[in-house]
């Protein structure tokens, strides 16, 4: 594998200086995105490339002249000179009108993506160890958005997947963001744990998720489509897993969106009498693969040193007021998932009775959202 | 010491002390600057294995090598290592070596200071590396130790805070001395503006370590009241404020880069008119430069934060301030041109690694134009186009400056001229493997790979396998920097005439000076004052 | 330094020998001021950010400073002063006040600068043997065994 690898690299890096064909989907440059943030950065980006060019072949033409002609054997006798005040005044000066004649494009482009005003709608971002909560305020939507089952399997070490088989390995997630195209949207961006930074390369800024405090960015797509990007803040064990998914559609396929989105969560306050061993099984086992496998793995084996399995523990299959408080105020590096209003009754309810019945734990524990509700 | 005044035989035995009790004991600056640049050489190997896992591991997606976790600890400790235990340690070893000669000092003013400030790095060393076979492993937070993630870590964090502080230790400690060194042991008319640019240079940046190592030291700390005493510095939900370690981390760190690339800028500053056979062009504003850049270097920390969420108006502020440090650069790299043109130049090694950081440091400098600007940097932060950009310029600006002086240098002290063909091969072998491995991470990062993560999407498989293969000729081209070395102290290799190099004589006392320079053991407080008390 | 200074008769001679010292007081009194005025402007500037846990570090690193600086001067302010009389050559040591002093007989006396002694300059005969001019560098021990050799026509051991 490894030594297919290296072979195709080099057959790569022969074809690529040969023409563009071996680079199949590969990207050089800044991508040039749908949206006027990002044609504003690559705009500036290449502006800068090419004042850098610029300034590369003149000093590097003055080095390598010298390099070549003011060599031992072709200038035996050196000069001697080691001042000379004009030149020195000359080369400080130039400097400094080139980076003004940078600065002043770099400040307009700056204050126009760093204005958020007059927005059409706002989006809510929270950064968590390791998904994303997107909220739609004005609608009353809110969900989690995790890395996708396929690429989460074949990310395993040793899983004998080969990521070329999955479809946007690492890039794709179980429920992507959707937005209208040729709205302004603004995000409002925070975290609920540590620093992350949401970024997706197409609108060309990134912005970090701050525990705390609140972040403003926007973006108003042009085109349809599906753009990708990732969590670009180290913020752990799995900063590598937390893709970003942005579905732009038209606002008629928008609105359709959130209206059977809010058809399909309309009835998620379940009946007791539905709340069986069966149904919470199955949302459990949803929301544990969304809140709680990065860490404890979906196979609930954890990580040795780190984060403890959950096969067999004493915790999981002992006493379930214990284990109640555990999950709801949280232990160590593990979050308070009570204190997070973000969850519902139902999905912790549903998760404690995953846990206490999967991966061979047999408690036959049935957890219902009003015990959650009561502690709480 | 009564021995002085006793027999004759005595005496004579007064050489250093042997074996290792020599180097444990010693307070000669030339054994201290030995055993700084050994040490530093040994973390560039941990440091650089570490570096050989990330590689390895990012050589194809999916996991193959290391989990997750760990693959964050390597991230963090190479960067600790690299920064702290090889590259600034190698300077004061240069530092201990030269700034004595070159100001007509006998040895450096407080010589056991010296002794503690080198003793204090293997031990801070040793417990950085150790933190890795605690349960849960070493600092996993990056290198930036940015709460709130660095407060999950385990047992590692009090350790990694203890080494953090003993490193700092270490370096004020050096810092003093030579810094009381440079004020009052300059022989009678060494004046300020006759002092060499190896000593300028370590002297701004012995200021800058001063000025900035408290607020490092004070920040970790307050992580580690946060952690374990209930306290709210960085803390959100206590009414605290992360951002405020980021700003108090970068009002360390940027001065930092500078400090790590202000000594390298000396020893070029020494390099490159000994091998152009002509006196360094604008001596006097290459001294004005450095101070500048050393002023500059701390009022635009916040450059590093483009992504927390400013007020605009801050932001303005320090991408122009940060700009403002290219004219200075500028400056500096225009006189090394100048003071090559019309010269008479030869390629000896120290001048081909000097001509490889000229290239590499002005390209690093090119993609931080780049980056000074903010809304550019709103995409090139955090990703691999500043994982490229900061390697070119503390590798190619610092290493490379290493790597200059230790060939330039190194005949001076052993005696002994080292290996000229290996010299060469390990220059090109490092100037080719660092730019296969450098170089494609530029392309990486404008393609959207973020960094610290040790998986990625296929599209980015290529240049990563290219900058992989790049690692490991640069990583074990240095193998062959431990043999050129081993072979010169072992006496191999032609005899080096008192000036080294042709010409050396009329650019620095230290070449006047016999080759190997005189052992010159010197006696911490032996002298006639307490033979006579003998008496 | 080594300064000379004979006598009106010529009969004696005197090497005033001094280690490099080139702070002056006032000098080390502005350095640790400029220092101590930006490490307090950091200190103080994010202690009102709320990090004044930086201050204790500042004022402990400036404390190091003063001291190193203290002892690097006193030392610096040392100086031998070595007075070649007709038949004898006194050696005084004055450091901080105090004054040692010895009397070699000048006929008698022999230089031991071999490198196996580690660089040091010592001065003697019969098995008692002085340093001199131990905070020389290499360069000015050599010129000090010079004068000594010119002026007291001590002969090397």
């Amino acid at each position: 594998m490894i030594l297919h690898n290296l072979k195709r690299s080099f057959v790569a890096l022969f074809l690529g200086m040969m023409g563009k064909a071996a680079w199949a989907d590969y990207q050089l440059n800044i991508p040039v995105g749908p949206d006027e943030t990002s044609r504003l950065i690559y705009d500036f980006h290449m502006y800068a490339i090419w004042i850098c060019v610029g300034i590369a072949v003149v000093v590097f033409g003055v080095m390598f002249y010298s390099i070549i002609n003011h060599r031992k054997s072709k200038h035996p006798v050196p000069a001697t000179f080691h001042e000379n005040t004009l030149l020195e005044v000359v080369w400080t000066i130039i400097p400094v009108l080139i980076l003004i004649g940078i600065a002043v494009p770099a400040t307009k482009a700056l204050i126009k993506i760093e204005d958020t005003s007059d927005s059409d709608m706002t989006i809510k971002v929270t950064g968590y160890q390791w998904k994303w909560l997107y909220e739609y305020p004005e609608e009353g939507i809110k969900f989690f958005s995790s890395l996708d089952a396929a690429s989460n399997e074949a990310r395993q070490i040793g899983s004998g997947i080969d990521p070329e088989t999955v479809p946007n390995y690492l890039l794709n997630v179980d429920h992507p963001l959707v937005v209208p195209i040729n709205k302004k949207i603004r995000f409002q961006i925070t975290a609920a744990d540590v620093l992350h930074a949401w970024w997706v390369p197409a609108f060309g800024w990134k912005k970090d998720a701050i525990p705390g405090f609140m972040n403003a960015a926007w973006v108003k797509i042009e085109k349809p489509g599906i753009y990708r990007g990732q969590c670009a803040e180290l913020c752990g064990r799995d900063h590598g897993y937390m893709p970003i998914v942005v579905k732009a559609v038209t606002e008629e396929e928008y609105n359709s969106w959130v209206a059977q989105w809010k058809q399909e969560h309309a009835g998620m306050q379940v009946s007791s009498e539905e709340w069986t061993l069966d149904s919470a099984m199955n949302l459990g086992k949803a929301a544990y693969n969304t809140h709680c496998a990065s860490c404890h793995q979906a196979d609930g084996s954890g990580i040795t040193g780190t984060f403890p399995a959950l096969v067999g523990s004493a915790v999981v299959t002992g006493d379930l007021d214990q284990n109640l408080e555990v999950v709801l105020e949280g232990k160590g590096a593990m979050p308070a998932f009570g204190a997070d209003q973000n969850i519902s009754d139902e999905d912790l309810a549903a998760i404690v009775t995953y846990i206490r019945n999967a991966f061979g734990n047999e408690t036959g524990d049935l957890v219902k959202p009003e015990d959650i509700a009561d502690i709480r | 010491m009564a021995t002085v005044a006793d027999t004759h035989g005595v005496e004579h035995e007064h050489g250093p002390a042997k074996g290792i009790m020599r180097w444990i004991t010693t307070t000669n600056h030339k054994d201290i600057g030995t055993l700084y640049l050994c040490f530093a050489m040994a973390m560039f190997l941990v440091g650089g294995a570490m570096a050989l896992i990330i590689r390895a591991e990012l050589y194809q997606p999916g996991l193959q090598l290391v989990d997750p976790h760990f693959f964050n600890q390597m991230t963090t400790l190479h960067a600790l290592i690299m920064v702290f235990g090889a590259v600034m340690p190698a300077f004061a070893g240069f530092a201990n070596w030269m700034i004595p000669p070159m100001i007509g000092a006998p040895d450096m003013a407080l010589p056991r200071l010296n002794n503690w400030s080198f003793w204090v790095l293997p031990f801070a060393a040793t417990l950085l590396v150790i933190t890795l076979f605690l349960e849960g492993g070493a600092v996993a937070s990056g290198w930036t130790l940015y709460p709130p993630l660095v407060l999950q870590m385990g047992d590692s964090l009090p350790f990694t805070i203890f080494t953090v502080h003993l490193l700092g230790l270490s370096s004020i400690m050096a810092s003093i001395n030579i810094i009381v060194t440079i004020f009052n042991l300059r022989a009678p008319g060494m004046t300020m503006m006759k002092m060499p640019m190896f000593v300028w240079t370590w002297l701004i940046t012995a200021f800058l370590l001063i000025l900035v190592m408290p607020v490092l030291a004070g920040a970790v700390t307050m992580l580690l009241t946060d952690k374990f005493f209930d306290t709210s510095f960085f803390n959100a939900a206590g009414g605290g404020d992360p951002v405020l370690f980021q700003h108090l981390f970068w009002f360390f760190g940027h001065p930092e880069v500078y400090i790590i690339v202000l000594p390298a800028f000396g020893i070029i500053s020494h390099v490159i008119p000994v091998f152009s056979r002509k006196p360094l062009f604008g001596k006097n504003s290459m001294v004005f430069a450095t101070a500048v850049i050393g002023i500059l270097s701390m009022i635009v920390w916040a450059h590093h934060q483009y992504t927390v969420g400013m007020p605009v108006p801050a932001e303005l502020y320090f991408m122009y301030a940060t700009m403002l440090i290219a004219v200075p650069t500028g400056v500096k790299v225009f006189n090394w041109l100048a003071t090559m043109w019309k010269g008479s130049l030869t390629f000896e090694t120290p001048m081909l690694h000097a001509m490889g950081f000229l290239v590499l440091f002005v390209f690093g400098g090119f993609t931080g134009i780049m980056m000074s600007q903010a809304p550019a940097d709103l995409y090139y932060h955090d990703n691999y186009f500043i994982v490229a950009h900061f390697h070119y310029t503390l590798v190619g600006g610092g290493v490379w400056g290493i790597f200059a002086g230790f060939f330039f240098w190194l005949p001076k002290w052993t005696g002994r001229m080292y290996d000229e063909r290996l010299g060469k091969l390990h220059f090109w072998l490092s100037f080719l493997g660092f730019n296969l491995l450098f170089m494609p991470q530029h392309f990486l990062g404008l393609a959207g790979m973020p960094r610290r993560i040790p998986d990625y999407a296929v599209q980015f498989t290529e240049f990563n396998q290219m900058s992989t293969v790049g690692a490991f000729i640069f990583g074990f081209a240095q193998l062959l920097l431990i043999y050129i070395a081993y072979k010169a102290i072992k006496g191999e290799g032609e005899k080096a005439t008192d000036e080294v190099w042709e010409g050396a004589k009329s650019h620095g006392l230290e070449w006047s000076l016999s080759s190997p320079m005189p052992y010159h053991h010197s006696f911490e407080g032996v002298d006639i004052s307490k033979a006579i008390k003998d008496e | 330094m080594i300064l000379k200074q004979m006598s009106v008769d010529a009969d004696s001679c005197r090497l005033i020998v001094r280690p490099n010292s080139s702070l002056s007081c006032h000098q080390a009194k502005m350095l640790v001021g400029v220092l101590g005025l930006m490490m307090a402007t950091v200190g103080i500037g994010f202690a009102a950010m709320g990090a004044w846990l930086i201050l204790p570090f500042s004022g402990g690193e400036l404390l190091l400073l003063v001291v190193a600086l203290r002892y690097s001067m006193r030392k610096t302010a040392a100086r031998e002063v070595i007075t070649i009389a007709a038949d004898t050559i006194r050696i005084e040591h004055h450091s901080g006040g105090t004054i040692r002093s010895v009397e070699v007989p000048r006929y008698w006396a022999r230089i031991d600068w071999s490198p196996k002694g580690g660089g040091r300059l010592l001065i003697g005969s019969h098995g008692k043997w002085f340093e001199i001019g131990a905070f020389l560098g290499e360069e000015e021990k050599q010129r000090l065994a010079k004068a000594l050799k010119q002026e007291a026509g001590v002969t090397d051991l």
